[in-house]
């Protein structure tokens, strides 16, 4: 009988078994690429919303405290999105016909919450607490970045668990003094691992128990 | 489940002599038959891997690969987009994220448990006891935890009707009004209003003005499950109605005629307390004598009384089935219901009370005690005596009027009354005898003379006395008018349908079982067209303006607003406990009027309130309807529960049917048919079949069959003239009827799992306890005990340590435990057919362990939840790191890692780990939505679960005192500014900080030991140091020498550990203390 395969053959087929190889795995890095981009994530994605509110206009240009607007961020889990009436403490004085602030006042005329499209969104089975980092001398801009430079608010990170673990694993790389933690123009001094390092001490940051699971999961 | 620590050779066991075991779980392991045998060779549940869906297992594969290729194409998907809705004005205090508590209460069977209900967002999610208020001191009870279910359920009426059609409040009210106008004319003549008990002193006023602008309206009262008895007895003993208190604190000697008083009476939730108190032997300090020590209300302090020697309570318990407060009993002696009033009698007139003759011996010693029964009478009757005014006797909420009498008698007698036993001012409204105020309203129902029906609440279409034949007579009426939380059977006889509000919707008052107001406020506006009692009364009156809350508020205008505030605040402060009131016993409510003797074949049947679903109410109420009854362990079902030896006799065993031949209301012959369930403890020749099943039209919340096929209606059985039991001959029928009863369901296997000793022995030091293998009391010895292990050892010296005690001398077996546990963390109901193959979700379980005779044995109740082993073996077997170890010592189990393997499972001995075998949580219907916890995952199926120690309220607690800590330390900081002292330094600041850690730490509990009305349950971390010096609680306990731990000897060194259970036995009934476990020569 003759041969069906020409010799050249066992080259194509070590070949292709190694095409195959590669090209799954380029298709995994792929999937695993797109996973993680902007794309999927959001980040660096500008949010379109209901009012265009800056933050770059009231915190850059105004110097507006985030708590002012952000009133639970030191004691409850959730900084708190600000109700209708922070807003207008303000805009009942000025600005009070822009009409840009339109759904604002029909907000407070009606009765009626504005909907904010959410930026960032955590699972459900992550249970992140704001007031504890703040309180331990994780600043504002550690997360959410240049809040003060964002005309329209996007995600800084991409919230990836990762991410979070990295910081986790090693707070030294991103602890300020408390005072600090507010402060959006914070550059880390060049000693930062010596700083870190000090300041995880007197905050008695229990690093043990920083990776545990059941610090974010349950 | 087979033994995890040694092979069973499944020939060995066969051909080896079957011994009776000491300790066992149910009758079919005490015969160590082939049932039990089956059950022990399985290695797995029953279908554990097999697929139960009605979709077949082809088409499971196919839509596994659809979703398979779905869910690589839903991994690109963007995260899907949220909105953020936050308020216009955002209410006064709140802070998103944070939960608000409101101190409230929850009227139920004429008085309200005070409650300190949890809003998330303005949603209703929890409810506790209110540590504040006398009532309840920060317990609850089973159907309490599950009262905020309630408010949700979706089955609840949501709209007005009218004839069965959708109408609103304004077509009512216009009718109403004029029919009103017309009532006016006659002074009321007709006008007719059945309600249930109330306890609510506005209600009161409500209806005495009512009543001056309607003189002829008439009032009825009925509510089933009432203490009718008590009602009758206080009349007719004392010529007036009457609230009775126990003292159990102040009691010695207690005897429970059929008064399961640490569950189902008004004042449970203290008696339960105090009886326990009397029963806690600790040793405060290793050089010093066993003591007696006493939890008032504030548990991390408890007081010791130094009496010399330890002094216990000692309860005598006769009742009929077997209850919890029998399994804590001292001594049990089973009667027929018949024969409690025997007992009782023979017990008055042992001690003398005039005017009772003792019944011929032979009358008691039928039953399951034998010729027991005499001797028992006797060792009762010497006790008492010798108590004197500390002894105490409780009659039962299912006892008749006579019984209630003799028990005032022998009280009076012995001098107790006044001491252990206190009498005030009735705290219902209108305490008249139900069972004369329902059949007045039948006889002038039946006269035509009722034109214009108000029932207000209750079902008496379903549970009023069936010879009353209430139904039949609702067609003589003109017009009747309905109000209630469900459209029931009664509503389907009536015209107008009026929705009512939950008791988190809206605002009253009442009081507690001793009279103390308590605060109702609601959390949430009526989430459907609901009206308070009051807004109804003020509606009928021609006020259709006034609010709940300003009917409220008005009627009580001469408190000052800031005493309002406070009492709103704290669920108390409006009126203490009302004053004892002195009252003389007549002897004439004394009959000597034998119970008809019950004839050789007939038997009767006994009547209680089921346990968890009580009348019926609560039968829509999932949660109640998956909880395994204590000592049944039974779920969605009643059954007729009967000894072993009535089975034996009538021919039948569990689940075989039973055909129940009985009179009807109407003096037909009739016949029902009914499950058996074989019950240890049981008295003979009698049947206990719960009130509150078989009722139609209604479907639980996660039940997957209709309510009409589970359990069987007891109402056709239950007359007016004796509300406690019936009589019915009873004949074995064909069939079998499958019950799902969780009692043999995740069991651990191995040494010892329970103990229980002596008390008196105890305290003498002299009693010898078999060593523990791997178990030593006392934390500082835990640590040198630490035995060879293949891991490397956690070191827990910084940090938080969390822990936890189980006291089974303290378990009443209760159950709020387990739905408080439900309510916290989001546990699913998964349906009678799941539970029967194991599946239950419950994450803490009570174990009953019977020891000795089936006939009287010695129960202990035994809550398991997770270890916490430091050991674990669950940790070891996880493919995925789901299940790993915290630096706290919590075995910690992540969700979204889980991948399913079962492995962890299999690897628990103590087999408290749950796995989602199907979709068990209703993702779908909205108003369920709202009573999760929003701080616990919702599980999937495919997940495995199990007790965390509430780790959502450790980790906010955790960082509340880290944030606390750090303002202290902030605070101290401002001591010195540039070197020098800070003229300005506050050192208060610091101070405050400190006692705001304090009391964190002393408030962190899980939300079973919040439940308990008995502290069985101690939480706390070991590692915390008081500024006092005193020791933690947890440290106490676990210092304890009867402290042990379960399944030690496997070296998983579980950081959960138990107290074993102290008995009191009377010497001339038990010369000899029976304890366990006992030296045999194995070992």
């Amino acid at each position: 009988m003759a041969q069906i395969f020409h010799p050249s053959m066992n080259t194509v087929a070590k070949g292709s078994i190694l095409g195959a190889v590669i090209t799954l795995g380029l298709i995994g890095f792929i999937i695993g690429g797109v996973v993680r981009s902007p794309y999927i994530t959001q980040e660096d994605v500008p949010r379109a919303q209901p009012v265009p509110f800056s933050h770059e206009h009231h915190v850059g240009g105004l110097g507006l405290d985030c708590r002012y607007c952000h009133t639970g961020v030191e004691d409850s889990p959730f900084a708190g999105v600000p109700a209708t009436k922070i807003c207008m403490t303000c805009h009942s004085q000025i600005w009070t016909n822009a009409s840009i602030l339109e759904p604002v006042r029909e907000s407070w005329r009606t009765n009626t919450p504005i909907r904010w499209n959410r930026v960032h969104q955590l699972p459900d089975f992550v249970h992140f607490n704001h007031s504890i980092h703040i309180a331990k001398g994780i600043g504002c801009s550690a997360c959410h970045g240049q809040v003060d430079q964002m005309p329209l608010m996007w995600k800084n990170q991409s919230l990836e668990m990762s991410w979070c673990i990295g910081c986790h694993k090693n707070p030294e790389a991103q602890i300020r003094p408390r005072d600090q933690v507010f402060n959006m123009k914070y550059q880390q001094p060049s000693n930062q691992a010596e700083l870190g390092a000090e300041l995880v001490a007197k905050y008695n940051v229990n690093k043990r128990q920083l990776i545990n699971c059941s610090v974010c999961h349950y | 489940m087979s033994c995890p620590h040694k092979h069973v050779d499944e020939d060995a066991v066969a051909t080896a002599v079957k011994t009776t075991p000491l300790v066992w779980r149910n009758l079919d392991e005490r015969a160590q038959n082939e049932a039990f045998e089956k059950h022990m060779h399985r290695e797995f549940a029953p279908g554990a891997s097999e697929w139960h869906d009605p979709v077949s297992r082809r088409n499971f594969l196919k839509i596994m690969g659809a979703s398979v290729a779905l869910a690589g194409a839903a991994g690109c998907i963007k995260y899907p987009e949220e909105a953020i809705v936050p308020y216009v004005q955002p209410p006064n205090d709140l802070l998103p994220g944070r939960p608000m508590y409101y101190a409230t209460a929850m009227p139920f069977d004429g008085h309200a448990w005070p409650m300190i209900a949890t809003a998330n967002e303005g949603r209703p999610t929890k409810v506790d006891g209110n540590p504040d208020h006398p009532a309840s001191l920060g317990s609850s009870t089973a159907i309490g935890q599950a009262s905020v279910l309630q408010l949700y359920d979706p089955e609840r009426a949501q709209i007005v009707t009218y004839a069965g059609q959708a109408t609103d409040w304004s077509t009512f009210q216009v009718e109403i009004l004029k029919e009103m106008r017309n009532f006016k004319a006659t002074d009321g003549r007709g006008l007719y209003f059945l309600m249930t008990p109330s306890s609510s002193p506005t209600l009161a006023k409500q209806i005495a003005e009512f009543q001056k602008a309607y003189p002829n309206a008439k009032w009825h009262v009925w509510e089933a499950c009432a203490n009718h008895g008590a009602r009758q007895a206080s009349i007719a003993s004392f010529g007036r109605a009457v609230n009775t208190v126990y003292r159990f604190d102040q009691a010695s000697r207690i005897l429970s005629l059929d008064s399961n008083f640490c569950v189902d009476e008004q004042g449970s939730l203290i008696y339960a307390r105090q009886f326990v108190n009397g029963r806690r032997l600790r040793r405060p300090d290793k050089k010093k004598p066993v003591v007696r020590e006493v939890i008032e209300s504030d548990w991390q302090n408890p007081t010791y009384v130094e009496s010399g020697n330890a002094t216990m309570n000692r309860m005598y318990m006769v009742e009929t089935n077997y209850t919890p407060t029998g399994a804590m009993a001292d001594h049990r002696l089973a009667l027929p219901p018949s024969q409690i009033e025997d007992f009782a009698r023979a017990v008055a007139a042992g001690l003398g009370v005039a005017g009772v003759t003792a019944p011929e011996a032979a009358s008691m010693s039928e039953g399951a005690g034998g010729n027991r029964g005499t001797q028992f009478v006797q060792a009762v009757i010497d006790d008492l005596k010798q108590a004197g005014a500390s002894a105490l006797v409780i009659p039962g909420r299912n006892q008749p009027a006579s019984v209630h009498a003799l028990a005032h008698a022998i009280n009076q007698q012995l001098g107790a009354a006044g001491k252990t036993v206190i009498y005030t001012d009735p705290v219902d409204i209108n305490p008249v005898d139900h069972v004369e105020s329902i059949r007045a309203l039948a006889t002038d129902m039946n006269a035509g003379h009722v034109d214009t029906l108000f029932i207000m609440d209750g079902n008496p279409a379903y549970d009023a006395p069936a010879d009353l034949n209430f139904v039949e007579l609702l067609d003589k009426v003109r017009l009747k008018i309905r109000s209630g939380l469900y459209y029931d059977e009664t509503s389907m006889y009536c015209h107008w349908h009026l929705p009512a509000s939950h008791f988190l919707e809206s605002w009253s008052d009442a009081r507690g079982y001793d009279g103390t107001v308590a605060t109702i406020q609601p959390l949430i506006l009526p989430l459907y067209q609901g009206k308070s009692a009051h807004e109804l009364f003020a509606l009928l009156s021609g006020d259709i303006t006034s609010t709940g809350q300003e009917l409220i508020r008005n009627s009580w205008k001469d408190v000052k607003d800031d005493d309002w505030e406070t009492a709103l605040c704290k669920g108390v402060g409006l009126g203490a406990a009302p004053a004892t009131v002195d009252v003389t016993f007549n002897a004439s409510a004394l009959n000597n009027a034998k119970a008809q003797a019950t004839a050789k074949d007939a038997l009767e049947v006994s009547l209680p309130p089921d346990p968890a679903i009580w009348d019926g109410t609560w039968s829509t109420n999932g949660w109640l309807q998956e909880l395994p009854r204590a000592i049944t362990k039974l779920v969605w079902d009643n059954a007729a529960l009967m000894s072993k030896a009535t089975a034996d006799r009538l021919g039948v065993d569990s689940e075989s049917l039973l055909q129940l031949k009985y009179v009807d209301g109407a003096g037909r012959e009739q016949s029902m048919t009914v499950a058996v369930w074989l019950v240890p403890g049981h008295a003979n020749d009698c049947i206990t079949l719960t009130l509150g099943y078989g009722r139609k039209n209604v479907k639980a919340i996660g039940g997957v069959e209709p309510m009409d096929n589970l359990g069987f209606n007891a109402y056709p059985l239950r007359k007016a003239g004796n509300l406690n039991y019936t009589i019915v001959t009873a004949i074995p029928a064909k069939g079998r009827y499958p019950l799902s009863s969780t009692q043999l369901h995740q069991n651990p296997e191995g040494l010892d799992l329970v103990r229980f000793y002596s008390g008196t022995e105890f305290a003498s030091g002299n009693a010898e306890y078999p060593e523990q293998e791997g178990y030593v009391p006392g934390i500082e010895n835990r640590q040198k005990d630490v035995r060879l292990s293949l891991y490397p050892e956690f070191d827990y010296a910084h940090g938080h340590r969390w822990g936890m005690v189980v006291d089974d001398n303290a378990c009443v077996g209760c159950n709020a435990c387990v739905m408080a546990c439900q309510s916290e963390n989001n546990g699913p109901i998964v349906g009678k057919d799941q539970v029967s193959r194991y599946r239950e979700m419950h994450w803490i379980r009570i174990d009953s362990w019977h020891f000795g005779d089936e006939s009287n044995p010695i129960t202990v109740f035994e809550p398991v939840m997770c270890q916490m082993c430091e050991h674990a073996p669950c940790e070891e077997v996880c493919p995925v790191n789901a299940t790993t170890h915290s630096a706290e010592g919590i075995n910690e189990m992540t969700y979204n890692r889980c991948v399913g393997t079962r492995y962890c499972s299999n690897n628990c001995p103590y087999k408290v780990r749950r796995f989602n075998f199907l979709r068990y949580n209703d993702y779908y219907t909205p108003s369920l939505k709202m009573v999760r916890n929003p701080l616990v995952t919702v599980r999937e199926r495919g997940v495995m679960e199990k007790c965390t120690y509430c780790i959502q309220r450790i980790d906010i607690t955790r960082i509340d005192v880290k944030r606390a800590e750090v303002a202290r330390d902030s605070a101290l900081a401002q001591q010195t500014v540039d070197g020098r002292t800070n003229p300005e330094y506050n050192p208060d600041e610091a101070k405050r900080q400190q006692n705001v850690i304090h009391d964190l730490m002393m408030g962190l509990q899980t939300a079973c030991q919040q439940s308990c009305p008995t502290e069985a349950l101690v939480f706390g971390d070991m590692n915390y140091r008081r500024a006092d010096q005193k020791p933690v609680r947890i440290n106490e306990l676990k210092n304890q020498p009867q402290s042990f731990g379960l399944l030690t000897e496997f070296n998983t060194q579980p950081r959960t550990s138990y107290m074993s259970r102290f008995r009191n036995p009377n010497p001339s009934l038990e010369s000899k203390p029976l304890f366990y476990p006992i030296k045999t020569e194995e070992g």
